[in-house]
């Protein structure tokens, strides 16, 4: 036990070094720990070389910036080898992380200690990357017409263009950026929910709302609850209350740690409300109505109003690009459905266009840390279809959560999923890779404890993961 | 933050990216744009036999490409740890938890990869 916070103290020491050679602003300098990296790699002076595939004269293009079109386009550059162009498309000059947003919240990260640069993906593997934002797809002629009216030519096209946040309860885009912050991508939202917390005093109410699955990050708005309630307990007095009205009926990932936190950590200050309907915002006055599982009218005024809001591929939305080109082909035309091993659209088979990360419908849940590894398994059918192969035939993903609890306290959640090629989709799968464990279905696994050594560690899976992702 | 560094790695991206060769730095540029501290930039190769790469790849997010550190380093004779996994409590060790999703062949399968 005590060999391996040793060895995962120096392996902290080895990542910060690696998070310093390809990264922003925030991070820690090299010098002091120069004498700990001697005798490990430090990934901040390795390169690792692209594949010779023998692929030449190959264009592929990636759409959206985010945790999966970054690792596609740096994957399908690792994989693909010098003879695949890679294209990544993407209007914002950083990468600003949703993933450790809610530590904002509370006070304790900044918002620019969770901005990257996508520098490296240059740097590092040859990606051209292209400002700008997709508004059409040219199936039949494999071009995609980007903002500039710029037309770009692609033998496989990646779409990971991330959501877009419904008009909802009342509010408008203007509301989510002036009045009532959704921040559930994070940025210029983040940053005004974060003083309109540190505004609140002793005895005020902070209302949350979570739109019904599937939305992006399954334990995120129950962490944020528990995050918001504890700073308030910190710093304001006993008397905040934190309401959250859920639409769904139940806690949506790891209930039993949640249900902890609600019922034993916090309790006394959240307050969880499943199965709500009708949610009604008034945005000036932050007064609210919705009605209760039981059928029943309430009202309540609130201080702070955090509407987590329904959301839908970008693009998705009727007169969108995305809908346009027909690939929201889910059944309620929000998502993008897609091939399980390959991840090209159900939509339009056999026109080399993928979809990944959050936009898409693919049974896995919408995660940055899931992204990356649909990304990677996107890249890979990628490079064998350019082989004129075929996808592997048995993918398997993973997903990894680390969430806070309190300012220094976390839980965790994680799961493996592997391909089941009857039903041609992914399953959750434990005991040795099963998808089946005494008759039932396998489970995510959640952390058995809530505690301090999973929050250092979250630290360590941020930093590594936004390496493998953006370094 | 670290200003030396990020001009070596311009200095790669100079010499690699023009012309679709595979990027790389000879001793005598990185030298001379190295700051003390931290010594060349080394080329790691990928195994050029792909058998279990896109499985070992699950393995990146925590241990960074390649397997090459974040928690702990599995590129090389580390990579067979991940066995000790197997007979601990998935909910008390998250590394335990992630190792029993896989089949002992695909466990088998990320070792040869991790090791070639």
């Amino acid at each position: 036990m005590n060999n391996q916070r040793i060895k995962n103290a120096m392996s902290r020491r080895r990542v910060m070094g690696w998070a310093a050679g390809g990264m922003a602003a925030g991070l820690l300098p090299l010098t002091g720990w120069a004498d700990d990296e001697a005798s490990t790699t430090s990934l901040g002076s390795t390169r690792i070389a692209l594949a010779s595939t023998g692929l030449t004269g190959k264009r592929v293009v990636v759409v959206g910036g985010g945790m999966a079109g970054m690792t596609a386009a740096k994957y399908l550059r690792l994989w693909g080898g010098s003879g695949v162009q890679v294209t990544l498309v993407e209007p914002d000059t950083l990468y600003t992380s949703s993933i450790m947003s809610n530590l904002v919240l509370n006070g304790s990260r900044t918002l620019a200690s969770l901005q990257f640069k996508r520098d490296a993906l240059s740097t590092n593997y040859g990606v051209i990357r292209k400002a700008g934002s997709v508004v059409g797809i040219n199936a039949g002629a494999h071009t995609v017409t980007l903002s500039d009216k710029t037309v770009l030519p692609y033998d496989r096209l990646v779409l990971a263009p991330g959501v877009s946040f419904d008009d909802a309860y009342g509010l408008t885009q203007a509301d989510y950026d002036a009045r009532t912050p959704h921040a559930w991508r994070a940025g210029a939202q983040t940053t005004l929910l974060r003083s309109q917390v540190a505004a609140m005093r002793d005895g005020d109410t902070f209302v949350m709302t979570i739109p019904k699955a599937p939305y992006r990050c399954p334990p995120g708005p129950y962490e944020r609850a528990c995050v918001v309630a504890d700073y308030l307990k910190r710093s304001k007095g006993a008397n905040c209350k934190v309401l959250v009205l859920d639409e769904n009926l139940t806690i949506q990932a790891e209930k039993h740690t949640f249900e902890v936190a609600f019922n034993q950590i916090h309790a006394g200050v959240i307050q969880y409300v499943p199965g709500v309907s009708q949610i009604a915002i008034q945005p000036g006055t932050k007064a609210l109505s919705y009605v209760d599982q039981l059928g029943g009218a309430q009202a309540v005024q609130a201080q702070v109003v955090n509407p987590i809001v329904p959301h839908r591929a970008s693009g998705s939305a009727p007169g969108g690009w995305l809908a346009q080109a027909g690939m929201n082909n889910s059944a309620d035309g929000r998502w993008a459905v897609v091939d399980g091993l390959s991840y090209e659209s159900t939509a339009l088979p056999g026109h080399g266009i993928h979809v990944i990360g959050d936009a898409s419908n693919c049974g896995l849940p919408k995660a940055g840390h899931v992204a990356n590894q649909e990304a990677k398994i996107c890249a890979d059918a990628i490079v064998r279809l350019l082989s004129n192969a075929q996808p592997d035939p048995h993918p398997v993903a993973n997903s990894a959560c680390f969430s806070p609890i309190t300012a220094n306290t976390a839980s965790w959640l994680t799961a493996v999923y592997q391909y089941d090629a009857v039903e041609r989709k992914m399953k959750i799968a434990s005991n040795g890779g099963k998808t089946m464990v005494n008759g039932s279905p396998a489970t995510a696994t959640e952390a058995a404890s809530i505690n301090g050594d999973n929050f250092e560690d979250m630290g360590v899976w941020f930093k590594t993961l936004m390496s493998d992702t953006a370094g | 933050m670290y200003p030396g560094l990020g001009v070596l790695v311009m200095s790669l991206a100079l010499a690699a990216c023009g012309g679709g060769e595979q990027p790389g730095t000879s001793d005598t540029a990185s030298a001379r744009e190295t700051p003390t501290a931290v010594r060349s930039s080394a080329l790691v190769a990928q195994p050029s036999n792909t058998d279990g790469r896109l499985l070992a790849s699950n393995c990146y997010q925590c241990h960074g490409t390649l397997g090459l550190g974040g928690f702990d380093k599995i590129r090389g004779s580390d990579a067979n740890e991940v066995l000790e996994f197997l007979t601990k409590t998935a909910n008390k060790d998250i590394m335990a938890a992630h190792a029993q999703g896989y089949s002992t062949e695909q466990l088998k399968k990320i070792i040869a990869y991790l090791q070639r």
